[in-house]
């Protein structure tokens, strides 16, 4: 079972890609929430705190790098998905602090494992302790 | 004094009939209209209500499918449940899927189509162009490579819509030795996009690297194959590619630029993506060339491949060249070299350019 906390937020526009990863975060014991356009995304994103978005680069109404440019760094942390051979997204999409971003088509199981390790890796980076000098 | 009446019609004079023939004339045409609104309102209803069966005997798949591919429904128990008549349909709600899924998922896919799929190739012989294109863009989805060598005889079709849908199907389910037998039909569709084409050439995978690398250096293709295969190289980031590409520069650079700058621009673009700083020179030469979409391109390849020594050509770019575009790629690539002088002080001027530099570095800034 995941630790998950907080919420996953899926801003998909495609029905079966949205279908498929909620069944399986589900599954996982993470809390879905859905969003089929960028402005329902926002809103969710402003009402309420997540652990992660996923959100795809050409979602309608806002974008998902749009989306990503809105909100301060990891706050929360995103994972694009974007169409294959799409490099300058990619880029862009780390350039601007996006966690981790994969392709259509994915194999479920693994984007879902992509998906759920990133608030743990976070919050394992946040709860380790500074290691003293020297 | 009574009239004399023999019959109770006698009554009506001529002016009395033409009322009466309108009167009825009249409630016929009322009763129709009825009967028309009655057929509309019926109509609606009826196309309302399937709507909806529709919707939640689509609902009912997309839920089922989904567990299908979480494994807990095996592919069969679902497919028995399909009605013959609807199989189409039940095909339509898959499609989307087979869109998404990859490796094991994309096998069960086809295993939920399979039982279905005889009749879809059975639909390559209508009559109907459109009946054809749809069978072999389901085949292409959801069929496997046993339903290759079906597509192979409709690369011969006479419509260009089959055909293109065919290229597509082929090659997801083909292998690279069908790569030579598309080239040759790719002439026929030189009104589709070659990104289009090469996003789908490129399921043949690196296996079809070879081919594609011969037809991209090859002066006898026509120069949308040519564009087709460059683009395709790219996105299979076939890097033995680009010492052919590079060659091809060299040695088109006064021939060629002039006759196929469409191809030109393609292979700039293979640099830009899998090229080394090696090819820098090369590559300034086109920033001169007269079809502006060679320059923007050259311009964009400097930006991955170029040195702060390249500040002043893209500079002149940013500020002297007559297309707004090549401006704009000369000026984000300047941004990609990390020489963002250039830009800073454009923005201070009275010069035509000053707003696009300003936009530019504000998104830079955030």
């Amino acid at each position: 079972m995941s630790e998950l906390k907080e919420p996953i937020l899926l801003a998909l526009s495609h029905k079966p890609s949205a279908n498929l990863l909620e069944d399986r975060l589900c599954r996982k014991g993470a809390t879905v929430v859905r969003a089929p356009d960028g402005e329902q995304a926002l809103q969710h994103i402003r009402d309420t705190s997540f652990g992660v978005v996923v959100a795809e680069t050409g979602l309608p109404g806002r974008t998902g790098l749009e989306l990503l440019q809105s909100v301060p760094p990891l706050q929360p942390p995103f994972v694009l998905m974007g169409r294959r051979g799409n490099d300058e997204d990619v880029i862009r999409a780390f350039d601007m602090n996006a966690f981790d971003y994969f392709t259509r088509p994915f194999a479920p199981n693994i984007v879902t494992t992509r998906i759920l390790r990133v608030p743990r890796l976070l919050s394992t980076a946040t709860e380790r302790p500074v290691p003293a000098l020297a | 004094m009574r009239p004399n009446l023999s019959s109770p019609f006698e009554v009506f004079s001529p002016a009395s009939d033409l009322i009466a023939t309108l009167i009825l004339g009249s409630g016929a045409l009322m009763l129709l209209s009825v009967c028309f609104a009655a057929f509309a309102l019926g109509s609606h209803v009826w196309s309302r209500y399937q709507t909806r069966v529709w919707k939640r005997q689509k609902e009912d798949w997309d839920a089922q499918i989904v567990t299908v591919l979480a494994g807990d429904l095996r592919p069969q128990t679902l497919t028995d449940t399909v009605p013959k008549k609807y199989y189409g349909s039940f095909l339509e709600a898959l499609m989307p899927y087979a869109t998404v899924v990859d490796g094991a998922e994309k096998q069960i896919i086809q295993a939920l189509a399979a039982p279905f799929l005889p009749r879809v190739k059975a639909n390559l012989s209508s009559r109907r162009s459109l009946v054809r294109a749809r069978a072999v863009q389901r085949l292409g989805l959801l069929g496997g490579p046993e339903q290759a060598a079906a597509l192979r005889q409709m690369l011969d079709d006479s419509s260009p819509r089959v055909v293109e849908r065919t290229v597509h199907s082929l090659a997801r389910v083909g292998g690279a030795a069908d790569a030579e037998r598309l080239l040759d039909c790719l002439p026929r569709l030189a009104h589709v996009d070659p990104r289009h084409l090469s996003s789908s050439l490129v399921h043949l995978g690196e296996a079809a690297a070879p081919t594609m690398r011969a037809a991209m250096a090859d002066d006898e293709r026509p120069p949308f194959v040519r564009i087709c295969c460059a683009e395709t190289l790219r996105e299979l980031r076939d890097t033995a590619s680009v010492a052919a590409a590079a060659w091809l520069l060299e040695d088109a650079k006064f021939r060629d630029m002039l006759q196929f700058p469409k191809v030109t621009a393609s292979l700039l673009r293979l640099l830009k993506h899998l090229g080394k700083g090696v090819h820098g020179p090369l590559i300034r030469a086109y920033c001169h060339a007269p079809a502006s979409f060679v320059r923007l391109h050259a311009a964009r390849a400097l930006g991955q491949l170029g040195t702060p020594e390249d500040e002043v050509l893209l500079g002149a770019l940013v500020y002297g060249d007559e297309s707004r575009w090549v401006a704009l790629g000369a000026a984000r690539s300047l941004i990609e070299i990390g020489s963002i002088t250039p830009l800073r002080k454009l923005r201070t001027l009275d010069h035509p350019r000053a707003a696009l530099a300003s936009d530019l570095l504000l998104s830079f800034d955030q």
